[in-house]
């Protein structure tokens, strides 16, 4: 696809990731930290991320965490972008694998530039909807004497 | 002349991100299926990357396989 990087600068990679959401609020930074820290160990150079946060998910997926099975209908989704040379990425993912709390992840070759738009096109609809303006300016503007149409409506009444 | 049809086109979209969930719902039925490119009007290499882009949306739970 993207055929934009040197071997030594490496290519850019995504990783995406769902958090088991058993670990709570409060350790999910400890879990973000573990993938990070496992993407530092490969010498990665990262790009940008995003915080995992809870999201519901179209479908429930399940892992065996501590032998038993687990059933989730909501998840912590978080991606971290990330530059590295592609032969480092089959560990990554043999590490990440390994993790008990990542439900599921994916890793992707991508490009260096944001890729999302989505907040944009939302924004810009939510825009479109607005109403547009009732006055009309190229219309006369048409004098009104009242007293000529109370005359007129008498003299209807009076017929 | 025609004029551009392709959304991602349109847009300036040069990558098409799985995880662009508002911008994937466009290019599915009601019942979770892709739009075949003759109902999406977006061109051949860019339905090409938006029918991956689905797909890892669906594998990823960000989207259904089937829906209804």
């Amino acid at each position: 696809m993207e055929e934009n990087a040197t071997k030594e600068q490496g290519r850019v990679y995504e990783i995406g990731f769902h958090i088991a959401p058993i670990v709570g609020d409060e350790n999910v930074a400890h879990e973000v930290s573990g993938i990070k820290a496992l993407l530092e160990k490969a010498k990665v150079e990262v790009v940008s991320e995003d915080f995992p946060r809870l999201r519901a998910l179209s479908y429930p997926l399940s892992k065996k965490i501590k032998g038993a099975k687990k059933i989730f209908t909501e998840c912590y989704f978080g991606w971290v972008k990330f530059e590295v040379n592609p032969e480092a990425i089959r560990e990554i993912e043999k590490e990440v694998e390994k993790l008990e709390n990542v439900v599921r992840f994916l890793i992707i070759k991508t490009v260096k530039e944001n890729t999302l738009y989505g907040a944009k096109f939302a924004a810009k609809e939510r825009m479109s909807f607005k109403k547009p303006d009732v006055v009309k300016k190229d219309e006369p503007k048409v004098e009104v004497d009242v007293v000529e149409v109370d005359k007129a409506i008498d003299d209807l009444i009076v017929e | 002349m025609k004029s551009q049809q392709c959304f991602f086109k349109q847009n300036n979209i040069q990558h098409i991100d799985y995880k662009d969930i508002d911008i994937l719902k466009r290019f599915i039925n009601p019942h979770g299926r892709i739009l075949a490119k003759k109902r999406s009007g977006v061109s051949a290499k860019n339905q090409r990357n938006l029918a991956l882009a689905i797909k890892r949306a669906r594998f990823m739970a960000l989207m259904p396989f089937v829906a209804r």
